[in-house]
């Protein structure tokens, strides 16, 4: 029995180890992105666009930013440091909250570039995959960037990328053809959750302290009531700072979770070239 | 003087009450909330890996058209999305994980059989085909990912103190992690070199 138990708790401590390091694991992986430049819709930290590119193609972001609230972003990095490229891209996708400002329903979309690795992949948010498929961005790419990024034109082919990219996008949207976005359930869920616990916390505390009050209030009766509305509300924020932090010293921070309810979700394609 | 010490010991105990039934209720909140984000993000799994299923016939379809002597690993393919439909339906964690393992592994093997049919490799419904399965299998990667996060966060909340007082109070039992083995984490990249 006691060898058992022992062994119980040898397993729980190697699967906290193993959390623990994941967790860490998760952090630096989330730390490591580069953050956005003060451009925001061309980040060519590669350094492979020419002048006349960028301006182009940032005008162009900024335009379809203006008309439809939808963010196509291009970012270049020379190496992903050991990352599968989709991976690095849907991290830094909700590391930099693509597509997330408030009232564009999810429409992001990231172009991303590695120079060491030759790759390149589309990033598209779960307010766009239903209408610009996998396979859509896969032609896309085999189209507009291979034929270029072969030839080591890397700035011809983005910019005719992003430009495809940007006529995609801005179809959708003004022909309205989004699906009914599904993914705000959950965080709706728990804001009802917290909502209905403060709402019944609320009417708890004020049915109390009419009671006492009914009473004639003795002396010391209001302090007391004071001191337990403090400690009510104390643990309650207490519980939900603990939620957010997620327990490993806000080791989940970028991880999608915390975004308005998700954001990407995978979709998209990538290519070697 | 009697009374007044009276009310001071009713205060105390109301008190003490109060403390219990906020913590109760806000440790039960934070369970329900935990387990119905694992749900969320196992539904996510799921609705991904029944689109796995769903594109394999279609994959299938256009491969025979050009390789038409391959029956055994069709079999295999066929035999593997089979399975995989009957786990996903049934929802249980670690059979859904054992059957997408086994997908992957008769898919490698159909995509190895392809690279003999250039023609095929060129077919644009099939590199469409690709593509799509490529992008579900990076989305059922991001999905695991997402559903072992908020696994480990509510499997937290079960294990730890006082966590586990009410989980063992209102039967919450912490849930299985949705582990790949390595071979399936890798999301093949379609390239034309």
């Amino acid at each position: 029995m006691i060898h058992g138990r022992q062994w119980i708790r040898r397993l729980i401590c190697m699967m906290a180890a193993a959390a623990f390091v994941s967790a860490s694991c998760l952090a630096s992986a989330a730390g490591s992105y580069p953050t956005p430049t003060s451009a925001f819709f061309v980040n060519d930290f590669a350094d492979v666009i020419d002048q006349a590119d960028q301006a182009a193609m940032q005008q162009a972001g900024e335009q379809l930013y203006n008309n439809t609230q939808a963010q196509v972003v291009v970012a270049t990095v020379e190496t992903l440091d050991g990352q599968e490229i989709r991976e690095y891209g849907i991290g830094l996708s909700r590391a930099w909250k693509i597509g997330d400002s408030a009232g564009n329903d999810n429409r992001g979309v990231l172009l991303l570039f590695a120079l060491q690795e030759r790759q390149v992949d589309i990033e598209i948010s779960t307010g766009l995959e239903g209408d610009i498929t996998d396979g859509r961005t896969g032609r896309l790419l085999d189209e507009y960037a291979i034929p270029d990024f072969r030839e080591d034109r890397f700035s011809t082919g983005l910019r005719k990328t992003y430009e495809q990219l940007i006529a995609l996008v801005s179809t959708v949207c003004e022909n309205g053809s989004l699906p009914e976005e599904e993914d705000n359930t959950p965080t709706a869920r728990a804001a009802l959750l917290v909502i209905a616990g403060v709402i019944a916390l609320a009417v708890f505390l004020i049915l109390t302290r009419r009671h006492r009050g009914g009473r004639g209030g003795h002396g010391g009766g209001g302090g007391m009531d004071d001191v337990a509305t403090a400690i009510l509300l104390g643990s309650l924020l207490g519980g939900r700072g603990r939620g957010g932090r997620g327990g490993f010293g806000g080791g989940f921070g970028g991880g999608g979770f915390s975004g308005g309810g998700g954001g990407f979700s995978g979709g998209g394609s990538s290519r070697g070239f | 003087m009697k009374r007044k010490g009276l009310w001071i010991t009713l205060g105390v105990i109301l008190l003490i009450i109060i403390i219990i039934v906020a913590s109760v209720v806000s440790g039960y909140n934070g369970l329900v909330s935990a387990e119905e984000q694992v749900n969320t993000q196992k539904s996510n799994i799921q609705t991904q890996l029944q689109r796995r299923a769903n594109l394999v016939p279609n994959l299938v379809a256009t491969v025979k058209g050009y390789a038409t002597h391959e029956e055994e690993i069709f079999t295999a393919v066929a035999d593997a999305r089979a399975k995989l439909a009957g786990a996903t339906a049934s929802g249980d964690v670690s059979e859904m994980d054992a059957a997408n393992t086994e997908l992957s592994t008769a898919l490698s093997r159909l995509l190895v059989v392809v690279e003999n049919y250039p023609d095929l490799k060129a077919n644009q419904n099939f590199i469409n085909l690709q593509d799509e399965l490529a992008g579900t299998e990076n989305r059922i990667t991001v999905a695991r990912k997402d559903y072992n996060e908020a696994a480990q966060t509510f499997n937290r909340k079960v294990r730890s103190f006082p966590g586990n007082i009410w989980a063992a109070l209102f039967g919450f039992e912490s849930v299985d992690y949705f582990e790949a083995s390595d071979s399936a984490q890798q999301t093949p990249t379609v390239s034309f070199e």
